[in-house]
């Protein structure tokens, strides 16, 4: 009795995906019948192709970054290189529901969630020169094209049925929720074509620039501001095979935003050539000329357009496939693939194995590669107290605990689900 | 469902919402990041021209595209008030009856016409005044019993026509005080016939009194022979506008005086030799009237080297023959008559007294009017506002040989604390310069703050290269130089506590010892480049 209870978790876990945490696959306790259940988590990731955690967390968290931590940055440069990031709060309800369309395997899923999200692909050259400056490349030009950034702040309400399907005593799940998306902030850099070119002695710099600048409503920020609208989807499904393995299938976050007309859009495809400040009067050396060095005033040179108008934007969504293969009531094995579109998001592939210590303690262990960073070994356990609580907590990157120079990647999530 | 179970899971949520709200209300505003960057950039571009190197300067163009320098400066005034004043004065008048009378109410008992003069000076006799600004007060002593009634006329003064009169009740006396009034009135505006009752006369003008028994008296007042009636005639800071008459024959010496001059201010060191230099003098009479000036010195002081030179020149000690301004009868008024005064260094020394740059003018002169007598016939007129006036026209080409000629500025200057350049660690600003002048250009730049305490001295290396010339004197091309200004940590943090800069730049011409000319088409371009190490902040 006690090893199929533990392989029941184990089923558990699989079958009970959290959607915005499915990155995570932090799905250890899984619910045993359909009922009344509240959940609440924050989790969050970010990463890069080139940028090691110790530059990544002295940006994100703040101090000084020194030339040794971007001489170690410069030597994993390419051509194309990307980062990222994501930031999640949520609470959810799952209630079940007596009937629904003369179904009982109904559940109704509301929630709330605040995210923020951050991804950017950017050359080498434009990294040097955003933290090296542009002396480095007098005679030369700097390659900036290709370059973007996206970031978003948003808070969502979701509303979902969830419905509950047994498979030869296995539960499977299928869901899918709609979202409101209340959008907070949002600042978009889109750089096509781009180059400086900097005179040997710094005499004059040529700007080729083919740019795009979009930015949410700049006088109204903070968790108030309510700067557009937009509509979301997750949709999830859960096959059990014959042989008891099964198959997750879920698109998250498939939706876009409306932003509202007091948006700032800054463009320009043209070339710029400047010489310094022209003054009639070099007596009189005042804040004229520091404001004529400003950042308003270079970019008044380089908008061609400078515009407040609404835009819409696809956000950035996710495409879920797992495999899990339970091999006795101890070990089970999950492989999958996840990518999230829109986002200079690699696919990242991923296996997690889990061990159940007891029916109220797993842990989890993960090796992936891909996201926004490179190779992720991670660390989870998961607790269950008292058949009212589970507790999760744990990490991605176990490798960024252990050595930032060598790690690119950072990610932790912790959750709790109560059962009522 | 019970109370129990409800209960149970009303704790169980608030159980939940406490371990939560623990959890997640970790994360905070966390320190922002910064880095440094190098910066290599242009910062400034300009052109200077001479008009930018000597800004108060005056800067035509000879007909061979050279250029001239011309200072122009008011000498000194001979003002109306030098020639004559009115000066305030009281005139009394006492009026005693000489008889016993008896009047009654509305009866005039007593009329009287006077002469009066004015006491003006120099010998100056006037027939026609214009005033400008200034009063009349009339004081009047009355031992009559009984209210009367004066009416007092100054039929040479007229306003639009109006003759100046006044009707005012004076008290009656009583046994221990005299019945008394007294009143002001503003002279603006009002002509003065000065000829006096003949019309003939000077510097005269009349007065008439006419007193009368109050209409409200009682009954009949009867005056006593030796009651007395005193009016005093106060003449207080009376200004004309315009006179007319003779202003007699005056020998006036003016001096000697000292008039600063700001023209070379900004030059503070060096020599400078010039090729020419052309001075005009010009006397400017809006006097209606004849006269003579004798320039008895002029000469020049730098009062920061205490060199003074005098000028040599044929016009020193000569009588100078001003002709009389001509009335024009419309505006402006007069046509002034001019005589000038031109000294050069072909017939005087006069180069010398501007190759000091001065700041001090000192003069000393004698003016001697009407010299001939009256021979306008009372008719030397003068307009307050039209004067003697001298002006003096400086004129150098600019041909020169300078040395360490050095010109300061003082500028005002901040730096934003607010601004992105606030984050500027170090570095160093290049100047680059494509000097198109023949001459070389030391650059030294001192940092003060608000109270002019000293800060500093930036760094300059090296200087301005002077542009060669052809043998024709003449630049072809310009010289490039390249000048740093290293920016230290403590020197930036000087920058931000500058307000004013002191620039000095001293000039050497290039083939010497010949004279350089300055042409129209002649510039210096100057690119300054910032090589900064900057401090990148998200604060």
């Amino acid at each position: 009795m006690k090893s199929t209870k533990n392989i029941l978790v184990l089923l558990f876990v699989v079958l009970c995906p959290l959607a915005a945490f499915s990155q995570n696959n932090i799905d250890f306790f899984a619910d045993t019948t359909q009922q009344l259940s509240f959940s609440l988590g924050g989790s969050f990731v970010y990463g890069s192709s080139a940028i090691n955690n110790e530059f990544l967390n002295k940006f994100i968290y703040g101090g000084k970054i020194e030339r040794s931590h971007k001489d170690k940055v410069y030597k994993s440069l390419s051509a194309n290189n990307r980062l990222g990031g994501d930031l999640n709060y949520e609470v959810n309800f799952e209630i079940p529901i007596d009937t629904l369309f003369k179904k009982t395997s109904i559940s109704l899923l509301v929630g709330l969630e605040n995210n923020e999200h951050v991804d950017a692909r950017f050359t080498s050259d434009f990294f040097k020169f955003t933290f090296d400056g542009n002396k480095q490349f007098a005679g030369d030009s700097i390659d900036i094209g290709g370059a973007n950034l996206n970031y978003y702040k948003t808070q969502k309400i979701n509303i979902g049925l969830i419905n509950y399907r047994y498979f030869d005593g296995q539960l499977a799940k299928e869901g899918i929720s709609l979202s409101i998306i209340k959008a907070q902030e949002s600042k978009l850099i889109n750089i096509n074509e781009g180059s400086i070119f900097t005179e040997e002695f710094g005499r004059e710099i040529d700007v080729e620039l083919d740019y795009l600048y979009q930015e949410s409503d700049t006088a109204k920020k903070g968790i108030s501001a309510f700067n557009g609208l937009g509509i979301s989807i997750d949709l999830f499904t859960e096959f059990i095979l014959k042989n008891g393995d099964k198959i997750y299938l879920g698109i998250e976050d498939l939706g876009f935003v409306h932003w509202n007309s007091n948006s700032l859009k800054i463009a320009t495809d043209n070339s710029f050539y400047f010489e310094g400040v022209i003054v009639n009067n070099i007596f009189d050396l005042n804040d004229s000329l520091v404001s004529g060095l400003s950042r308003d005033s270079i970019i008044d040179n380089l908008s061609a357009e400078n515009v407040k108008e609404a835009y819409n934007v696809a956000m950035p969504a996710s495409v879920n496939i797992n495999y899990t293969k339970v091999f006795n009531e101890k070990w089970k094995i999950n492989v999958g693939i996840y990518q999230k579109i829109l986002s200079n998001y690699y696919p990242l592939i991923s296996v997690n194995g889990y061990y159940s210590f007891n029916p109220k303690l797993i842990a989890r262990a993960h090796l992936s590669y891909g996201g926004y960073g490179k190779l992720n070994t991670g660390l989870a356990f998961s607790k269950s107290v008292k058949n009212y609580f589970d507790i999760f907590i744990g990490t991605n990157n176990i490798e960024a605990f252990i050595s930032t120079s060598s790690s690119y990647s950072n990610s932790g999530f912790v959750g709790l689900k109560a059962y009522f | 469902m019970t109370i129990f179970t409800i209960m149970l899971i009303i704790k169980k949520i608030l159980l939940f919402c406490f371990i939560a709200i623990t959890l997640f209300s970790c994360r905070k505003d966390f320190e922002r990041p910064e880095w440094d960057i190098d910066v290599l950039a242009p910062l400034i571009k300009t052109t200077l021209t001479i008009e930018d190197l000597l800004p108060d300067s005056i800067v035509e163009t000879n007909s061979d595209n050279s250029l001239k320098l011309v200072y122009q400066t008011h000498l000194f005034d001979i003002d109306m008030d030098s020639i004559f004043k009115i000066p305030d004065t009281t005139i009394t008048e006492i009026y005693s009856f000489p008889f016993s009378s008896s009047s009654s109410p509305g009866a005039s008992f007593y009329s009287s016409d006077e002469e009066r003069a004015l006491s003006i000076s120099n010998g100056v006799e006037l027939n026609y005044a214009l005033i400008e600004s200034g009063f009349i007060e009339i004081e009047i002593f009355s031992e009559i019993k009984e209210n009367m009634i004066i009416t007092y006329t100054i039929p040479s003064a007229t306003k639009n026509g109006d003759t100046l009169e006044l009707q005012e009740l004076v008290p009656a006396a009583t046994i221990s005080q005299d019945g008394y009034f007294i009143t002001t009135i503003d002279l603006s505006g009002y002509e003065l016939d000065l000829t006096g009752s003949t019309g003939s006369e000077v510097n005269t003008f009349i007065t008439r009194a006419v007193g009368t028994v109050d209409t409200n008296a009682a009954g009949s007042v009867t005056i006593f022979a030796g009651t007395k009636i005193t009016y005093n005639n106060k003449l207080i800071s009376v200004v004309p506008s315009f006179v007319r008459g003779y202003f007699g024959t005056q020998q006036i010496h003016f001096g000697p005086e000292i008039t600063n001059t700001t023209a070379f201010d900004m030059i503070k060191s060096g020599t400078l030799d010039l090729d020419q230099v052309d001075v005009n003098l010009e006397f400017k009479n809006g006097f209606g009237v004849d006269a003579q000036l004798i320039l008895n010195q002029l000469s020049t002081t730098n009062t920061s080297t205490s060199v003074t030179n005098s000028l040599a020149h044929s016009s020193i000690g000569t009588p100078l023959n001003l002709n009389r301004a001509q009335l024009t009868g419309g505006i402006p008024e007069v046509t002034y008559t001019t005589y000038q005064l031109d000294m050069n260094t072909s017939n005087s020394n006069i180069d010398q007294l501007i190759e000091i740059f001065p700041d001090e003018i000192l003069y000393d002169l004698n003016l001697n009017i009407n010299p001939l007598g009256n021979i306008s016939g009372g008719n030397d007129f003068a307009y307050k506002n039209h004067s003697l006036e001298t002006d003096l026209n400086i004129e150098f080409p600019l041909s020169m040989i300078a040395n360490g000629l050095t010109l300061q500025d003082t500028v005002d200057f901040s730096l934003s604390q607010d601004g992105e350049s606030q984050n500027i660690i170090d570095g160093v600003l290049f100047l680059y310069a494509d000097n198109g002048y023949p001459f070389d250009a030391n650059i030294q730049i001192g940092l003060y703050d608000e109270n002019m305490n000293f800060l500093q001295n930036l760094t300059v290396n090296n200087y301005i290269k002077g542009a060669s010339v052809n043998a024709a004197l003449r630049v072809v091309n310009k010289k490039e130089s390249v000048i740093s200004i290293p920016l230290t940590v403590n020197t930036i943090a000087n920058l931000y506590a500058t307000k004013k800069i002191v620039l000095n730049v001293g000039f050497t011409t290039t083939a010497q010892p010949q004279f350089v000319k300055i042409y129209e088409d002649y510039s210096i371009d100057i690119k300054i480049v910032g090589d900064f190490s900057y401090n990148l902040n998200f604060e």
